[in-house]
């Protein structure tokens, strides 16, 4: 699948052994020619994929056994780039290597349970935005929770066909098993914002393809509150398209029929970033209530300040 | 158990039992599992983090709430125990976040594949991330499916052999150059090969190749293995070379364009296609 370039050796205070050190390879696609350069890795054993040059660039770090060793920078990248990857890679080293000190070998045996294999209770579908991340605002640790994230937390409905949100949602549902899923929305959302804004005569764009998926939102919050502002019907739209998300959820047969054996729970959130704040309710479906009335009811909403 | 219920009154000998277990102070109920709250653990989780981050630094989330500009996109898998948040510390406001099965990028289609098409776009066009990073991990249950699909095409389950398909490439690649390795062997390379598929995938998406031509945008990959605490970190780099013929050169070089090993060195140089070699 690639070429591997010939390049100088770099020397470095390495084993003899070259199997540990990593070539440079290239494949040409789009005309560009493209280069794969392992910056980093965190022992000597080399990935097979890498061997078949005679001649390779290596920069990156190794650590083995709590020792941490640079390599000599690649001589043909200038100034600018070196200092860019330096920061880059030292920052994501520094991280990595702290979350390994401070939390990985402090529990050591639990991590070692969580690699045999992992059984979250929940699974929750986020949105993408940088500051609502579930691990940071739940405080969801390792083996908690199996996470999606997309724009807008959206549940495309089981008849749109296969997609990357309701892949995970088999995976979590028939082979996890968890036991609970939770849509989180969450303020100012830029997807939602989308939605709302959206003009008819729009070109096309994938954006605007996937918020579609809440459209039904979109149009509910258009009927309960077109006399707000656009602000506000925003808000609205955030928490009415987590419903639409958990109705879509129903969507599915292993997921409605689960839900009515009472095996799963569907949760909304709703997180608000501008005052901390947030709203959880659970959806109260028993199998009958959406046939007769097409309305679900929810329960056991909590609002926490 | 999703619905919490009381437990039921315990015989003195089930008592006896769970005592000399260790396990006299759990409640359980009467399938004998712990009662798990999902509630109390999602307002616990919530005030832990409003107490000891939210409330501890006001201005830096004040800042936040009135927009958010991330260095990063992340392609991450949703698998509990790969966070990113966790095992590279990304705190709020500094990565946008795309977890899916395996941590794929497929490449570009509006029709099938608008959800990942939607990150990208508003990560890459409207953020102006600096970074992609795409991290697979070990023992990642979307590459192993991949590595299990039939080869007669056919899917078990419906949505996730459907989007595991889009490794296949990755797939194909490992088991051509490795075909003596063991199953478990060839998954763990699929699931770094799978990451750098990804890269690639990402240049099909006209947003992230002017941004990368550019050099404002930078896209790396990662693999975490969590059984043996380690992290991998490589980058995909990309060098425009000056054309290798001129228009007079080209006209006098007719006959030499008749060796088939020269056309294929232009090809290889000039003409935007899809070639692998070896």
């Amino acid at each position: 699948m690639a070429i591997l370039a010939p390049a100088s050796v770099s020397k470095d205070p390495l084993p003899s052994s070259s199997s540990a050190l990593t070539p440079l390879r290239s494949s040409t696609i789009f005309g560009p020619k493209f280069k794969f350069r392992q910056i980093g890795q965190t022992q000597l054993s080399l990935s097979t994929s890498f061997k078949k040059s005679s001649g390779f660039k290596l920069k990156g770090w190794r650590h083995s056994e709590g020792i941490t060793q640079e390599f000599q920078v690649d001589k043909l990248e200038t100034a600018a780039e070196v200092e860019n990857e330096c920061d880059f890679f030292d920052k994501m080293k520094h991280r990595f290597l702290s979350f390994k000190k401070q939390k990985f070998m402090e529990n050591l045996e639990h991590y070692q349970n969580l690699a045999d294999g992992q059984a979250p209770k929940f699974m929750v579908i986020a949105c993408a935005d940088s500051r609502v991340c579930p691990s940071n605002i739940l405080g969801f640790q390792p083996g908690e929770a199996f996470i999606v994230r997309n724009v807008a937390n959206m549940v495309p409905p089981c008849e749109s066909g296969p997609s990357e949100t309701n892949a995970a949602l088999e995976f979590a549902v028939n082979s996890v098993k968890v036991e609970n899923i939770l849509v989180i929305g969450h303020s100012r959302c830029g997807g939602i914002h989308a939605l709302m804004s959206m003009q008819d005569e729009e070109d096309p764009s994938f954006i605007r393809s996937w918020v579609l998926v809440g459209k039904n939102a979109r149009l509910n919050t258009k009927a309960a509150s077109s006399s707000l502002s656009f602000d506000h019907q925003c808000s609205h739209c955030e928490k009415e398209s987590v419903n639409c998300s958990l109705l879509n959820l129903l969507t599915y047969p292993w997921i409605e029929e689960k839900v009515r054996a009472g095996a799963l729970s569907l949760h909304g959130g709703y997180y608000n970033f501008v005052d901390c704040t947030f709203e959880k309710w659970t959806l109260d479906y028993d199998g009958s209530n959406l046939k007769e009335s097409k309305e679900v009811a929810f329960r056991n909403r909590s609002f926490w300040s | 158990m999703a619905m919490q219920s009381s437990p039921e009154v315990l015989n003195p000998g089930m008592k006896k039992l769970l005592r000399e277990k260790g396990e006299a102070d759990k409640e359980v109920d009467g399938h004998g599992h712990d009662c798990f709250d999902p509630v109390e653990r999602i307002i616990k989780g919530f005030i832990h983090f409003k107490t000891s981050k939210f409330d501890k630094y006001p201005e830096c989330f004040s800042e936040l709430a009135k927009g958010q500009h991330p260095k990063f996109l992340v392609f991450a898998c949703s698998d509990s125990r790969v966070s990113p948040s966790h095992v590279l510390d990304f705190q709020p406001g500094e990565a946008f976040m795309a977890r899916n099965i395996a941590n794929m990028v497929p490449a570009f289609n509006q029709l099938r594949y608008s959800c990942v098409g939607a990150t990208i776009e508003y990560a890459v066009a409207n953020l102006q991330v600096e970074n992609v990073l795409v991290i697979g991990h070990s023992r990642c249950g979307g590459i192993k499916r991949l590595m299990s699909l039939p080869d007669d095409g056919s899917n078990y389950y419906d949505f996730i052999d459907d989007w595991v398909r889009i490794g296949l490439p990755a797939k194909a690649k490992v088991k051509r150059e490795h075909p003596d390795l063991s199953f478990e062997q060839q998954t763990a390379l699929c699931e770094r090969e799978s990451v750098n598929l990804s890269l690639v995938n990402l240049l099909t998406y006209p947003y992230v190749q002017r941004a990368v031509q550019d050099g404002t945008l930078a896209l790396r990959g990662g693999y975490y293995d969590f059984v043996n605490g380690k992290f991998e970190l490589w980058e995909l780099k990309t060098d425009i070379t000056p054309p290798i013929l001129s228009s007079s050169i080209f006209s006098s070089c007719t006959s030499a364009l008749l060796n088939p090993a020269f056309a294929r060195l232009l090809h290889f140089q000039q003409l935007p296609s899809l070639q692998f070699q070896h």
